[in-house]
């Protein structure tokens, strides 16, 4: 008589393959049940699972219910990582910043109304949103039609509100740098932590983007490009993704840019790889790599 | 006039676009946005629809083997928040069970809330690639249902089957063409795949359909374990 563990309870096994569901098991921890069941050979797995179901009667059938419920949500508590901080707070920064420059651009078409020569004054988003909370008041000699105190007023609570907006995302900024910095100092290092943010949130954690060739780093926010390039080959490869934006990726000459894009990928790769599996640091061997590939 | 179909508890309401409905085992209870609830002599009846569910969409194509009963019991793999499986619920009724097994803890928070609301149904958090993971916690069953957007969907597929399926039991796979390869033709990928499992001795393919136009690139396999 052997006994097997299951999560709807214990079942004693005979020699001759009946089983005995044992009344009144509880059903032991999962941990227990799930290492007995890897030490099983894989070819006895389907007759026992066959005998489970023969006497899985509505208690059973409510247990292992049960059981299943608890442990989904002990591994939802425990699925929560520094990961989904970071990749919600870098979704975060992307969603401030798409509202921000809509608002912005609606900001600036009504207040140029009142006074247009502010409005070309300010090139940047965010320095005519100061500036129009510096100086609400018009010069006499603008261009600009007449507002009445409650159509300005109304057009600066506008201003107001994108200046908060602004305010946040420093302050989501700054979050990121500090967990990034905390939990992939490396990556940080190399990529900077808004671009590691986002690599982190498109590959859907550190362990995952750890996990990746170089290669895939390398094209991770280019997949519309890859994916036309690869159905149609006269569409050419993309060269970089969300890497495009870093700062010894715009310094390099154009030509260069491919090469130094591998590189960095490699670097970034190697970082998250250090940063998940081992710790330390072997950041500043990565960048002087990648700076030595932008001259060439 | 609703008209029952082939699949349990599932019934028709004919009409310029026919709608598809299964007696829900929670009246009263709605669990998704796109919920239509229809009553009919003193019972409730959930919408199901074609675009949201390719189990639905398999049907409304005129497939013609399910193998879901009342009362059946069920692997399913693939549960994301679980829209289709609390159909499949209400097909098998009280005394089934749906085994729904998904892959995000993202989508997994929505599964778990109906779960919790449907006595017969258990969620499990896995991989659907490593069936011995979850082994412990689930049983033999008499569906398999399969709907993953993975590369290896189809070895997927086949390794589920051989250690949960009974034999005689139905295997059905709602196969995603772009998954497997975003270069290669759909209608392509669906012959290679119809020439695999031909060439299988463990399964024999029952009914095949495109889910076009519900879903692109999609086709539905049906298989009987031997």
């Amino acid at each position: 008589m052997r006994e097997i563990l299951h999560a709807s309870g214990a079942y004693a096994i005979a020699p001759d393959g009946v089983v005995h569901a044992k009344p009144g098991a509880n059903a032991p921890a999962s941990g227990e049940i799930a290492a007995q069941w890897a030490a099983l050979p894989e070819r006895e797995i389907p007759s026992l699972l066959h005998a489970v179901r023969a006497s899985l009667d509505d208690d059973h059938k409510a247990a292992l219910r049960a059981a299943n419920i608890a442990i989904t949500k002990e591994a939802m508590r425990a699925s929560v990582a520094p990961d989904s901080h970071i990749i919600h707070a870098s979704a975060a920064i992307e969603e401030l910043d798409s509202v921000a420059n809509r608002l912005s651009k609606r900001l600036r078409d009504w207040y140029a109304l009142y006074y247009p020569e502010l409005e070309r004054e300010h090139r940047d988003h965010k320095a005519f949103v100061a500036a129009v909370l510096e100086y609400p008041r018009r010069n006499p000699a603008s261009m600009g039609g007449e507002f009445s105190e409650e159509d300005l007023a109304s057009a600066l609570s506008q201003a107001q509100l994108l200046s908060t907006i602004y305010a946040q995302r420093e302050l989501m900024l700054e979050y990121i740098e500090r967990m990034m910095r905390l939990h992939a100092p490396n990556v940080t290092a190399v990529a900077g932590a808004m671009i590691g943010a986002q690599l982190i949130a498109i590959a859907g954690s550190l362990r995952r983007l750890a996990s990746m060739p170089a290669g895939t780093v390398q094209l991770l926010g280019a997949e519309t490009a890859l994916f036309r390039h690869l159905r149609n080959r006269n569409a050419r490869p993309p060269k970089h993704g969300v890497i495009f934006n870093h700062r010894l990726l715009q310094l390099a000459a154009r030509e260069r840019r491919g090469k130094v894009a591998r590189t960095l990928a490699d670097c970034i790769s190697i970082a998250a790889r250090v940063d998940y599996f081992k710790g330390g640091l072997v950041a500043d061997a990565l960048v002087a790599k990648v700076e030595r590939s932008v001259k060439g | 006039m609703l008209k029952p179909t082939l699949l349990p508890n599932t019934f028709i309401l004919e009409g310029r676009m026919a709608r598809i409905y299964t007696r829900s085992l929670t009246p009263g209870v709605a669990f998704f946005e796109q919920e239509s609830a229809w009553k009919e002599g003193g019972v409730e009846y959930r919408e199901l629809s074609p675009r949201h569910s390719k189990l639905a969409a398999a049907l409304a194509k005129g497939c013609q083997r399910f193998g879901l009963q009342e009362g059946s019991h069920v692997l399913y793999l693939g549960a994301s928040h679980g829209y289709t499986p609390s159909f499949v619920s209400d097909m098998v009724g009280a005394g089934g069970l749906v085994h729904c097994v998904e892959f995000s803890p993202v989508v997994m928070r929505d599964l778990v809330f109906v779960c919790e609301a449907r006595a017969n149904m258990s969620p499990i958090l896995a991989s659907a690639a490593q069936p011995r993971e979850y082994a412990w916690r689930c049983a033999q069953v008499d569906v398999v249902f399969q709907d993953i957007a993975q590369r290896d969907q189809l070895g997927i597929f086949l390794r589920n089957v051989a250690m949960f399926l009974k034999s005689g039991g139905t295997g059905m796979l709602a196969l995603k063409a772009r998954s497997i390869d975003t270069s290669r033709r759909p209608d392509e990928i669906f012959r290679d795949i119809k020439r695999q499992l031909g060439e299988r001795k463990d399964v024999t393919l029952i009914d095949y359909r495109e889910l076009a136009p519900f879903e692109k690139d999609h086709a539905f396999f049906v298989v009987k374990k031997r």
